[in-house]
């Protein structure tokens, strides 16, 4: 089983909080996530907000790897439709690998949010075109080192060698981010092992990781990989506690992810490719935002370590094994908090997950 | 004198089998030794696609050397401007310098390679406008805390630049130039020169008296002092030292020719490139051998006496105030590189630092940018 963190360079929930200051906090959970036996390290791709601000993770990557030996560095994802220049993201990802001695994992996403679209000037209904094409160039480019002539509906790019030549075959360490119908068909085309946050139901993801094992098989002719679920997590040997900063910490961080992406709004509904949303967005509608905010703290993995192992067993009993990330700092919590649950889990979570069967056996 | 050091990536003998990677751990290891020999930064380049510097963003070479040092500040020599998206350079800038504590110096630059504006989509004719929009909108945006712009070739809607400056960049940004036009350019934008040197001192200087005047008359204060950089080949023995200068600077200078074809006529007719069609003239009427040796007594190699007296020359003819040396290139083998970098870091570097000025970023006060010190 693997096990990581992903980062998610947030402001919002602070008072007063530098931006140096959260990239100080979360370098620090990287450093001890290296130094506790965690695999990875993720981190995501965001610009211009409080809520999340990382404009290319592989700047933060190569910080990091420069400050690491171990610990293995993955974009938690690299945005393709708001990175304009594919072969730039190509040579990226070859850089990182060089600079980090092999350590680089390559994870694609393709955005959700129309705060950031709009600033990008790039039209959202255009995304999953632009990332179904660039997805491909790039993936191409990193087996071969050379971006093959492209002459498509949204790039335009000569034959270019990307210079230093990538170390190794991505194959492997290929990852995509997808939470809706189509993203989890691309993600089993491009061969890359899928990465979801667990904000729906276990049994829409079930649902989901079944669409993308069929699709992956039979496009691959071989068994796909098992998913990668993400959760929100406070964990704390007092029950007491991590209830209390789960409710409030939680519950703020699923606030400023429906303010950032604005998930209720009506703009899905007629944008190509986000259909889903829509539907997503007059369900929550329905709900309301409190109830929405209580399923989802309810939703995600958190508590003591007994508390934790139960629920992610009870997972695997719904959708079969899955590697595991946690997000540990988010929505204005004090940086003890983030500390001790890196901590806590590493000691007392980390090590009777990795006991567990994880053979490639799936739930019936 | 500030005294930096830059690693530039280059693989002349992939052909022959020497791996990237190789050229990447010995090159990498020279940039995590600078900070305990005494450089005070280091520097990278951008280049894309061919042996000749395997860089395709320095920011994020740079963000691995931060990562391992304390306080050695990181040099971009350059950012090339056409061939990037200017909201991701301010970006990325901000993230660096945020990572960092502030040890950025920013240089920029215009591109004069056609292989990488050809794989760009970027028509050459149009690199010194679109330089002049990408960096208009960049250094404003640092000082501003977003981008905005709506020009002929750059067009941004309003966005803040995250994580945010915290720091001016003004006196710490730079931009290497060549050509005359390009000197009284970067003088109405208020940047500092970076000399690369490939032509006679007496013309760089020219330049410079040409560049001070308009920046004084643009903006009312004095230009800062240009920083240098150089090919570096130092041994104390004088005979070694000229035979390592033969072999990786001359060498060095091939490479030159070959990436941006410099024997080629497509100069000629590529608008903002006059300046390079008599380079192209003048090698014509040389040859590319007798241009080598010319090529070669431009740059700083000999006993660490001579690399002395060589940096004290352009001080004098420059004023500069700093020097950043080249130590790995032209295939030199990972021994001879360290050996270079170590030999001119304990005799050369501790009398640099007591020649002439230091630049402003290392004498200034944290000065916020504009919008801080505006709320504050």
């Amino acid at each position: 089983m693997n096990i990581g963190i992903e980062q998610v360079m947030q402001s919002w929930g602070w008072t007063g909080i530098s931006d140096e200051q959260v990239y100080d906090e979360e370098i620090n959970i990287a450093l001890m996530a290296d130094e506790l036996g965690y695999d990875d390290i993720w981190v995501v791709e965001h610009h211009f907000e409080d809520y999340s601000f990382c404009p290319d993770n592989f700047v933060y990557l190569a910080h990091l790897a420069g400050r690491t030996k171990r610990i293995k560095l993955a974009t938690g994802a690299v945005i393709l439709p708001w990175n304009i220049q594919p072969l730039r993201v190509a040579e990226k990802a070859a850089l990182l690998d060089h600079l980090s001695g092999g350590r680089a994992i390559l994870g694609l996403g393709r955005g959700l949010s129309r705060r950031e679209y709009d600033q990008f000037g790039i039209p959202m209904e255009e995304a999953r075109g632009r990332f179904d094409e660039a997805a491909a160039m790039i993936v191409e480019a990193l087996e071969t080192g050379v971006m093959e002539e492209h002459h498509g509906k949204y790039f335009d790019q000569p034959r270019a060698v990307i210079r230093p030549k990538p170390r190794a075959s991505f194959k492997g360490r290929l990852k995509q981010v997808a939470m809706s119908p189509d993203s989890v068909e691309e993600a089993a085309l491009l061969g890359a092992q899928m990465m979801q946050f667990t904000y729906k139901s276990m049994d829409t993801h079930k649902a989901e990781i079944e669409a993308y094992t069929a699709a992956y098989q039979k496009h691959h002719k071989r068994p796909a990989p098992i998913p990668i679920m993400t959760d929100i997590t406070v964990c704390d040997s007092s029950a007491e506690r991590a209830a209390d900063n789960a409710n409030k910490y939680v519950r703020d961080y699923l606030l400023s992810v429906m303010h950032h992406y604005e998930m209720m709004g009506d703009h899905f509904k007629d944008a190509k490719g986000y259909e889903a949303y829509g539907d997503t967005a007059v369900a929550m509608n329905e709900m309301g935002l409190d109830a929405v905010a209580d399923a989802y703290v309810e939703g995600q993995v958190w508590g003591t370590p007994q508390q934790m192992l139960d629920k992610f067993e009870k997972r695997r009993q719904i959708i079969g094994d899955y590697d595991i990330l946690i997000i540990p700092r988010f929505a204005g919590m004090p940086f003890e908090v983030a500390q001790r649950t890196v901590e806590v889990f590493a000691k007392e979570v980390m090590p009777e997950l990795r006991s567990w069967d994880t053979a490639a056996t799936r739930a019936a | 004198m500030h005294v930096g050091m830059a690693s530039i990536f280059q693989n002349p003998q992939n052909a022959d089998g020497v791996s990237d990677y190789s050229i990447y751990q010995q090159d990498m290891a020279l940039a995590f030794a600078a900070e305990g020999l005494g450089y005070e930064s280091v520097w990278g380049v951008e280049h894309h696609f061919t042996d000749y510097t395997m860089t395709p963003d320095p920011v994020q070479f740079l963000a691995a050397v931060g990562g391992h040092s304390k306080k050695i500040k990181l040099g971009t020599m350059v950012v090339v401007l056409p061939w990037n998206d200017p909201m991701r350079v301010a970006e990325k800038i901000s993230m660096l310098d945020c990572m960092s504590d502030g040890r950025v110096i920013f240089g920029i630059g215009r591109g004069l390679g056609r292989v990488e504006f050809e794989a760009f989509k970027v028509d050459m004719n149009e690199s010194r406008e679109r330089f002049v929009e990408s960096a208009e909108m960049v250094l404003t945006g640092l000082e501003n805390g977003y981008c905005e712009y709506d020009g002929k070739f750059i067009k941004q809607p309003r966005a803040r630049i995250r994580p945010e400056p915290f720091r001016s960049f003004k006196n710490r940004t730079y931009a290497a130039s060549v050509s005359p036009e390009s000197c009284a350019l970067m003088a109405k934008l208020g940047v500092g020169i970076l000399i690369i040197p490939q032509k006679p001192w007496e013309e760089h200087a020219q330049d410079l008296a040409d560049y001070s005047g308009i920046f004084r008359q643009v903006h009312g204060v004095d230009a800062p002092p240009p920083y240098v950089a150089g090919w570096v080949c130092c041994d104390k023995d004088a005979g070694r030292a000229e035979e390592m200068a033969r072999k990786y600077i001359v060498g060095y200078w091939q490479s030159v020719v070959k990436h941006y074809e410099m024997q080629s006529s497509h100069f000629e007719n590529t608008k903002g490139y006059e300046y390079y069609k008599k380079l192209n003239e003048t090698i014509e009427e040389h040859g590319i051998d007798g241009m080598a040796q010319f090529f070669m007594d431009l740059q700083v190699w000999g006993t660490p006496e001579q690399c002395y007296e060589k940096i004290k020359e352009i001080h004098s003819r420059t004023n500069c105030c700093g020097f950043t040396g080249v130590f790995s290139y032209a295939g030199m083998p990972g021994d001879v590189a360290m050996k270079n970098l170590e030999t001119f870091a304990r005799h050369v570097v501790p009398e640099l630092k007591q020649l002439g000025d230091r630049p402003a970023f290392d004498q200034d006060a944290d000065q916020e940018p504009a919008f801080l010190r505006a709320v504050g």
